[in-house]
Protein backbone atom coordinates (compact mmCIF):
# COMPACT_ATOMS: atom_id res chain seq x y z
CA UNK A 1 0.00 0.00 0.00
CA UNK A 2 1.01 3.21 -0.86
CA UNK A 3 1.75 5.60 2.23
CA UNK A 4 1.33 9.04 2.01
CA UNK A 5 4.92 10.84 3.12
CA UNK A 6 3.23 14.08 4.00
CA UNK A 7 1.26 12.44 6.67
CA UNK A 8 2.18 11.00 9.78
CA UNK A 9 0.77 6.90 10.63
CA UNK A 10 -0.27 7.41 14.49
CA UNK A 11 -1.62 4.25 14.60
CA UNK A 12 1.95 2.49 16.41
CA UNK A 13 2.68 2.11 20.14
CA UNK A 14 5.79 0.88 20.33
CA UNK A 15 9.24 2.88 20.56
CA UNK A 16 11.03 1.46 17.34
CA UNK A 17 7.72 1.87 15.23
CA UNK A 18 7.09 5.12 16.12
CA UNK A 19 10.52 6.22 15.07
CA UNK A 20 10.12 4.58 11.79
CA UNK A 21 6.72 6.37 11.38
CA UNK A 22 9.08 9.75 12.60
CA UNK A 23 11.69 8.88 9.64
CA UNK A 24 8.99 8.27 7.19
CA UNK A 25 7.76 11.58 7.79
CA UNK A 26 11.01 13.24 7.36
CA UNK A 27 11.52 11.73 4.09
CA UNK A 28 9.13 14.14 2.68
CA UNK A 29 11.09 17.28 3.39
CA UNK A 30 14.70 17.50 2.19
CA UNK A 31 15.75 20.34 4.80
CA UNK A 32 17.36 17.32 6.99
CA UNK A 33 18.38 14.47 5.38
CA UNK A 34 20.59 12.29 8.66
CA UNK A 35 17.68 11.11 10.50
CA UNK A 36 18.90 7.59 9.52
CA UNK A 37 22.02 7.32 11.00
CA UNK A 38 22.11 6.20 14.41
CA UNK A 39 25.03 9.02 15.98
CA UNK A 40 23.12 12.23 13.90
CA UNK A 41 21.48 15.13 15.72
CA UNK A 42 18.47 14.24 14.11
CA UNK A 43 18.39 10.71 15.29
CA UNK A 44 19.32 11.81 19.04
CA UNK A 45 16.06 14.03 18.47
CA UNK A 46 14.11 11.56 16.90
CA UNK A 47 14.89 9.40 19.44
CA UNK A 48 13.66 11.83 22.48
CA UNK A 49 10.26 12.20 20.42
CA UNK A 50 9.64 8.46 20.27
CA UNK A 51 10.34 8.08 23.30
CA UNK A 52 8.42 11.04 24.92
CA UNK A 53 5.24 9.21 22.45
CA UNK A 54 5.79 5.47 23.62
CA UNK A 55 5.90 6.83 27.14
CA UNK A 56 2.55 9.32 26.91
CA UNK A 57 0.88 6.00 25.32
CA UNK A 58 2.11 3.81 27.97
CA UNK A 59 0.89 6.36 30.61
CA UNK A 60 -2.87 6.30 28.21
CA UNK A 61 -3.11 2.59 27.62
CA UNK A 62 -2.68 2.16 31.50
CA UNK A 63 -5.25 5.06 32.11
CA UNK A 64 -7.75 3.48 29.98
CA UNK A 65 -7.15 0.13 31.49
CA UNK A 66 -8.58 1.12 34.64
CA UNK A 67 -11.07 3.34 33.95
CA UNK A 68 -12.98 -0.09 33.31
CA UNK A 69 -14.20 -2.66 35.29
CA UNK A 70 -13.23 -5.45 33.20
CA UNK A 71 -9.45 -4.23 32.86
CA UNK A 72 -9.03 -2.63 36.17
CA UNK A 73 -5.99 -4.13 37.48
CA UNK A 74 -5.28 -1.88 41.03
CA UNK A 75 -7.80 -2.19 43.76
CA UNK A 76 -8.45 1.06 44.64
CA UNK A 77 -9.94 1.56 40.46
CA UNK A 78 -12.16 -1.93 41.22
CA UNK A 79 -13.71 -0.38 44.37
CA UNK A 80 -14.07 2.74 42.58
CA UNK A 81 -16.36 0.90 39.70
CA UNK A 82 -17.98 -1.21 42.16
CA UNK A 83 -19.00 1.82 44.47
CA UNK A 84 -20.85 3.10 41.36
CA UNK A 85 -22.67 0.31 41.19
CA UNK A 86 -24.15 0.30 44.60
CA UNK A 87 -21.93 -2.38 45.97
CA UNK A 88 -18.86 -1.48 48.65
CA UNK A 89 -16.27 -3.64 49.46
CA UNK A 90 -15.10 -3.99 52.95
CA UNK A 91 -11.76 -4.84 53.45
CA UNK A 92 -10.67 -8.60 54.99
CA UNK A 93 -11.04 -9.00 58.56
CA UNK A 94 -9.26 -11.13 60.84
CA UNK A 95 -10.61 -14.29 62.14
CA UNK A 96 -11.64 -14.07 65.91
CA UNK A 97 -11.62 -17.50 67.92
CA UNK A 98 -11.68 -18.51 71.22
CA UNK A 99 -10.44 -21.14 72.72
CA UNK A 100 -10.69 -22.40 76.18
CA UNK A 101 -7.97 -24.48 77.84
CA UNK A 102 -8.26 -26.52 80.80
CA UNK B 1 31.90 11.56 31.35
CA UNK B 2 34.17 12.23 27.99
CA UNK B 3 35.38 16.07 26.91
CA UNK B 4 35.79 17.20 23.70
CA UNK B 5 37.70 20.50 23.45
CA UNK B 6 38.06 20.79 19.89
CA UNK B 7 34.62 19.39 19.16
CA UNK B 8 33.25 22.76 18.02
CA UNK B 9 36.52 23.07 15.59
CA UNK B 10 35.99 19.60 14.04
CA UNK B 11 32.33 19.84 13.40
CA UNK B 12 32.74 23.56 12.19
CA UNK B 13 35.89 22.77 9.41
CA UNK B 14 34.01 23.31 6.36
CA UNK B 15 34.77 20.84 3.29
CA UNK B 16 31.95 20.21 1.13
CA UNK B 17 33.29 18.55 -2.05
CA UNK B 18 31.88 19.13 -5.02
CA UNK B 19 31.55 15.75 -6.19
CA UNK B 20 29.61 14.48 -3.67
CA UNK B 21 26.14 13.02 -5.44
CA UNK B 22 24.77 13.23 -2.04
CA UNK B 23 24.82 15.83 0.24
CA UNK B 24 24.30 14.97 3.94
CA UNK B 25 22.41 17.19 6.22
CA UNK B 26 21.87 17.12 9.64
CA UNK B 27 20.63 19.32 13.07
CA UNK B 28 23.20 21.06 14.61
CA UNK B 29 23.23 19.93 18.32
CA UNK B 30 25.12 23.52 19.39
CA UNK B 31 21.95 25.07 18.36
CA UNK B 32 23.61 27.99 16.99
CA UNK B 33 21.89 30.97 15.06
CA UNK B 34 22.53 31.30 11.36
CA UNK B 35 24.23 34.58 11.30
CA UNK B 36 22.27 36.03 8.35
CA UNK B 37 18.89 33.88 8.46
CA UNK B 38 18.36 33.46 12.44
CA UNK B 39 17.36 30.35 12.29
CA UNK B 40 18.82 27.37 13.60
CA UNK B 41 22.06 26.68 11.61
CA UNK B 42 22.53 22.93 10.12
CA UNK B 43 25.91 20.98 9.33
CA UNK B 44 26.01 19.55 6.23
CA UNK B 45 28.29 16.63 3.96
CA UNK B 46 32.07 16.24 6.29
CA UNK B 47 31.03 18.12 9.06
CA UNK B 48 27.63 16.27 9.39
CA UNK B 49 29.96 13.10 9.22
CA UNK B 50 32.17 14.00 11.97
CA UNK B 51 29.87 14.97 14.33
CA UNK B 52 27.84 11.86 14.07
CA UNK B 53 31.58 9.93 14.49
CA UNK B 54 32.05 12.13 17.55
CA UNK B 55 28.48 11.47 19.18
CA UNK B 56 29.04 7.60 18.32
CA UNK B 57 32.10 7.99 20.26
CA UNK B 58 30.44 9.84 23.39
CA UNK B 59 27.31 7.41 23.50
CA UNK B 60 27.27 5.28 26.58
CA UNK B 61 25.71 2.33 27.23
CA UNK B 62 21.92 3.02 27.60
CA UNK B 63 22.11 6.06 26.32
CA UNK B 64 19.99 5.05 23.24
CA UNK B 65 16.58 4.15 24.43
CA UNK B 66 15.62 0.83 23.89
CA UNK B 67 18.85 0.19 22.07
CA UNK B 68 21.67 -0.42 24.67
CA UNK B 69 23.74 -1.68 22.38
CA UNK B 70 24.41 1.64 20.59
CA UNK B 71 27.61 2.75 22.44
CA UNK B 72 30.88 3.55 22.25
CA UNK B 73 31.31 1.96 25.63
CA UNK B 74 34.64 4.26 26.43
CA UNK B 75 33.00 5.34 29.73
CA UNK B 76 34.15 2.59 31.29
CA UNK B 77 37.09 2.11 30.10
CA UNK B 78 38.02 5.77 31.58
CA UNK B 79 38.07 4.81 34.82
CA UNK B 80 41.07 2.40 34.34
CA UNK B 81 44.97 3.38 34.71
CA UNK B 82 46.08 5.53 31.99
CA UNK B 83 47.98 2.75 29.70
CA UNK B 84 48.16 1.77 26.42
CA UNK B 85 46.64 -1.57 26.83
CA UNK B 86 43.36 0.60 27.37
CA UNK B 87 44.62 2.56 24.77
CA UNK B 88 44.44 -0.77 22.34
CA UNK B 89 41.30 -1.62 23.56
CA UNK B 90 40.17 2.09 22.96
CA UNK B 91 40.66 1.66 19.51
CA UNK B 92 39.19 -1.33 19.01
CA UNK B 93 36.12 0.09 20.21
CA UNK B 94 35.90 3.30 18.49
CA UNK B 95 36.52 1.12 15.28
CA UNK B 96 34.00 -1.14 16.35
CA UNK B 97 31.13 1.47 16.92
CA UNK B 98 31.94 3.41 13.70
CA UNK B 99 32.23 0.41 11.50
CA UNK B 100 28.25 -0.76 12.90
CA UNK B 101 26.57 2.12 13.07
CA UNK B 102 28.42 5.00 10.60
CA UNK B 103 27.85 3.73 7.05
CA UNK B 104 28.82 6.78 5.55
CA UNK B 105 32.24 6.81 7.17
CA UNK B 106 34.60 4.44 5.29
CA UNK B 107 37.38 3.88 8.22
CA UNK B 108 41.00 3.85 7.48
CA UNK B 109 42.74 4.11 10.93
CA UNK B 110 41.68 4.52 14.43
CA UNK B 111 45.01 5.73 16.74
CA UNK B 112 44.81 6.13 20.34
CA UNK B 113 47.26 7.81 22.07
CA UNK B 114 48.17 7.65 26.10
CA UNK B 115 48.49 10.53 28.18
CA UNK B 116 49.11 10.10 31.12
CA UNK B 117 50.43 12.41 32.76
CA UNK B 118 46.72 14.34 32.05
CA UNK B 119 45.27 11.40 32.77
CA UNK B 120 43.67 11.23 29.08
CA UNK B 121 43.51 9.93 25.49
CA UNK B 122 44.02 11.42 22.41
CA UNK B 123 41.88 9.98 19.68
CA UNK B 124 42.56 10.68 16.00
CA UNK B 125 40.86 8.99 13.73
CA UNK B 126 41.08 8.70 9.81
CA UNK B 127 38.36 7.85 7.32
CA UNK B 128 36.69 9.13 3.70
CA UNK B 129 32.93 9.91 3.06
CA UNK B 130 31.84 7.46 1.20
CA UNK B 131 30.29 10.55 -0.96
CA UNK B 132 33.38 11.82 -1.70
CA UNK B 133 36.50 8.55 -1.18
CA UNK B 134 39.20 11.31 -2.70
CA UNK B 135 39.74 13.37 0.65
CA UNK B 136 40.87 12.04 3.28
CA UNK B 137 39.65 13.32 6.53
CA UNK B 138 40.60 13.27 9.95
CA UNK B 139 38.93 13.68 13.30
CA UNK B 140 41.29 14.68 16.87
CA UNK B 141 39.45 14.33 19.60
CA UNK B 142 40.92 13.76 22.99
CA UNK B 143 38.90 11.38 25.54
CA UNK B 144 39.19 11.94 29.88
CA UNK B 145 37.72 11.37 32.89
CA UNK B 146 35.76 14.28 34.17
CA UNK B 147 34.30 13.04 37.39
Amino acid sequence: MAVNEKRIQVTELDFDDIKNNLKSFLKGQSEFTDYDFEGSGMNILLDTLAYNTHYLAYNANMAVNESFLDTATQRNSVVSHAKTLGYTPVLQELLLRMLMLD
Amino acid sequence: MTANPTAFTDAEATNESSRSSFIYRDLNLNFSKHPITGKISTLSDVEAVKRSIRNLINLNTYDKPFHPEISGRVRELLFENVTPIVADILESQISSVIGQYEPRAELISVNVIDNSDRNEYIVKIQFYVVNAPGNIEELTTSLERLR
